[in-house]
């Protein structure tokens, strides 16, 4: 077996008795040509604005990715890809994709962590027939309503159901003892979407707690101290939030000074990354997600990829990779080079786009986080949902008591809907 | 009962309270300066987040290097020269730098034009302020920390809030003593309203000019630092604060000392009584005040010089 991955993939699948062709010197048995030009990839990201909580470390990890698959000579063991970065943070996102796609030619185009983007893209991609991996986004839209047939576009990362649903049963298998339930999310459509997400599943899955608030802050937002009041006063069990960046900041620093955890369970969906930015601040067991299990931290028996990747990052970067969007870029890349590589060693020729479309359906691969796979009939990778306490160590925060759901229970099925998988639970 | 609403009211008016000193420290100096120099400058909102990126800065530096050797005392000191002095007075010597190169020019011509260039250079610093600290959000939470919090029967509450508010209220009075009864200010008072008629005194009104300037640029800058301890500042906070600091300005009136006061007292009071207990209107209703002002008094409700 050929290819960049083959020492890991190899390692990781107990495979390390595969021959490799290539040893064979300059006899081509082992398949056919190779494109000798490098792979032209584009990863997009908020490299600026509140966003970059979730994209310098993404961008950061990509780069680390892509140099370590170059080191082994590219993909294939032969190919080298030339990567390039661009800031998400512009106001024509779709200008940024044509011209990317056609004017600059690259084979594929890697990115977006905004949801109003992705939108925006995702027919372009279509239209365009370009080869397009979303890295990041969680909105459940992007293929329950704006392309609902892809072709071209995949996301390597699960929905926002992985967090909201998680949540809920979460709730319902693991805190019996919480009986009343308060939201607080960013106003915008990714705090929204997350709190109907939720609200849903709770109700579908008639779990026996009262919601007795839903506040949506401003997005952006610097003063907590009144919400933090408010809820200080209705005094609920346990918080829904999916805040994430300065925001989250905020409200965690001001819900110290105001003693909201001393009492209140809050559960911060997609906030683990806010703990690379504040680790003095976290307080000693409260829950967070880091959009499935993208966490550095913790005995959750990881696999040998997890040490390797959170210590190449450490040391590449000199700070762990606290954030998901880190993770989340490793799968991104490595699906796009394995679905490639996968490809020519079953067929014997390097894909075309088409060809590299049909590798992709149905790919499965281990990566940091575990196994990750497409489930047939969808484009669209499902994770576990993944929970923890926050517990303070010497030099760093774990998470512990962490709670893994299976994919089956927190991503749709391919067939369904999201709102109408959950409704229906 | 009675206590427990008693402390839920007494909450919500801190929080009022700390954010109308923030919204004050902010919208002062802008007031100030377009009042008595007619420069409208977008980029004043940029120095606040500058204070605080600066006082961060210096707060981990000071925790790294003496954190466990000094007393309460003696780090509280510490953290309050470096928060009161050193930031304001750093961060002056960049505003007035700035104000030699990047905003003399732009004296005297249209408003509209003043708007639109120092939009481009709060816009630039915001991009110098993250090419220096990054993008992530910085903390440093040290100062309040250090303080602690006080307790009531809903929750507790940090003491540095309650910091903030008094050294706030102290430079109001201050400033509010300066203008009314010192020479220097008397002379500033005067030249907002015929700059000209002052300077045939013989007074050097470029100098009055830079001290205004720079005593604003420090409110400024104060605010941002006293602001950091109990939140964190980020890229984008700056914009943020452009509009805050334009409500300050058209609910007071231009140039007012009393208006600023007053405005930052009601839109301070306003978004915490707002997102308390109807948190959708939070922002709408600041802008409804904006408007109902600019609709009956479009002055501002101290200002003397049209909006």
């Amino acid at each position: 077996m050929k290819g960049a991955g083959t020492a890991t993939v190899a390692a990781s699948m107990g495979l390390a008795g595969c021959s490799n062709p290539a040893d064979q010197g300059e006899d081509s048995s082992g398949g056919g040509p190779i494109p000798d030009e490098p792979l032209r990839m584009a990863c997009i990201g908020f490299t600026s604005g509140p966003a970059s909580v979730f994209g310098t470390p993404m961008m950061q990890s990509a780069r680390m990715v892509v140099d370590q698959i170059n080191e082994n000579g590219g993909i294939l063991g032969e190919r080298e890809i030339e990567m390039e970065e661009f800031d998400e943070n512009v106001d024509e996102v779709v200008q940024q994709y044509r011209r990317l796609a056609t004017r600059e030619e690259f084979d594929v185009i890697v990115g977006y962590i905004s949801s109003a983007n992705v939108l925006s893209i995702a027919p372009i991609a279509e239209e365009l027939e370009q080869p397009t991996v979303v890295w990041d986004t969680g909105t459940t839209n992007l293929f329950d309503d704006a392309v609902t047939d892809p072709q071209y576009i995949f996301r390597t990362c699960a929905s926002s159901s992985t967090d909201a649903v998680g949540a809920a049963r979460l709730l319902q298998n693991a805190l019996p003892d919480v009986e009343t339930v308060a939201g607080v999310n960013q106003d915008y459509a990714f705090g929204r979407n997350n709190w109907d997400l939720f609200q849903r599943a709770v109700e579908s899955l008639g779990i026996d707690v009262e919601l007795v608030d839903a506040r949506f802050t401003p997005f952006p937002n610097d003063d907590y101290s009144s919400t933090i009041s408010a809820l200080n006063d209705t005094n609920p069990d346990f918080i829904y939030s999916s805040h994430w960046g300065g925001d989250a900041v905020n409200f965690i620093t001001q819900a110290n000074n105001q003693g909201l955890f001393d009492d209140t369970l809050p559960c911060f969906t997609a906030g683990s990354h806010v703990i690379g930015n504040i680790p003095d601040e976290i307080p000693e067991g409260i829950l967070f997600g880091a959009r499935g299990p993208h966490y550095p931290f913790g005995d959750q028996q990881w696999n040998s990829l997890h040490g390797e990747f959170v210590q190449s990052y450490q040391d590449e970067y000199g700070e762990p990779p606290y954030a998901h969007g880190a993770f989340h870029a490793w799968q991104a890349i490595w699906a796009y080079v394995y679905a490639v590589e996968r490809a020519y060693n079953l067929s014997g020729e390097y894909p075309t786009k088409d060809q590299w479309v049909q590798s992709m359906e149905g790919i499965g691969f281990n990566s940091p986080s575990g196994f990750v796979n497409m489930p047939q009939g969808s484009h669209n990778v499902v994770e576990p949902s993944f929970y923890g306490f926050s517990e303070r160590q010497e030099d760093r925060v774990a998470l512990r008591d962490t709670v893994w759901i299976t994919p089956e229970h927190v991503n749709p099925p391919a067939s369904m809907s999201t709102g109408e998988w959950i409704d229906n639970l | 009962m009675v206590q427990q609403i008693l402390s839920e009211q007494l909450v919500i008016i801190l929080n009022g309270l700390s954010g109308a000193a923030t919204l004050f420290l902010l919208g002062t100096g802008l007031s100030l300066i377009y009042g008595m120099l007619n420069f409208l400058n977008l980029a004043h909102a940029a120095f606040l987040p500058l204070g605080a990126y600066l006082a961060a800065s210096l707060i981990q530096a000071t925790v790294g290097a003496v954190g466990g050797t000094l007393g309460f005392v003696g780090l509280f000191v510490v953290f309050l020269v470096l928060l009161v002095v050193v930031v304001p007075a750093v961060v002056s010597i960049v505003g007035l730098a700035m104000e030699r190169t990047a905003f003399k020019p732009l004296y005297g011509i249209e408003d509209d034009y003043q708007l639109l260039a120092t939009f481009g250079i709060i816009l630039m610093m915001e991009d110098a302020m993250k090419f220096i600290w990054g993008g992530e959000p910085v903390s440093a939470t040290a100062p309040s920390n250090l303080l602690g919090t006080f307790s009531l029967p809903g929750g507790t509450y940090p003491w540095w809030s309650v910091l903030t508010i008094l050294i706030t209220a102290l430079v109001a009075g201050t400033l509010y003593y300066f203008f009314e009864e010192t020479r220097l200010g008397k002379i500033t008072l005067a030249m907002a309203e015929d700059e000209e008629a002052v300077g045939f005194t013989g007074i050097d009104t470029r100098s009055i000019h830079l001290k205004v300037f720079v005593i604003g640029i420090a409110l400024a800058a104060l605010g941002g630092a006293l602001y950091l301890p109990t939140a964190s500042v980020t890229t984008g906070l700056a914009l943020e604060f452009v509009i805050l600091a334009f409500a300050v300005l058209v609910i007071g009136g231009l140039g007012s000392l009393k208006g600023a006061i007053a405005a930052s007292l009601i839109i301070g009071m306003v978004q915490a009584y707002g997102s308390y207990y109807v948190p959708v209107l939070e922002l709408a209703l600041v802008f409804l005040l904006m408007a109902t002002i600019m609709l009956i008094k479009p002055t501002g409700l101290f200002g003397e010089i049209e909006a």
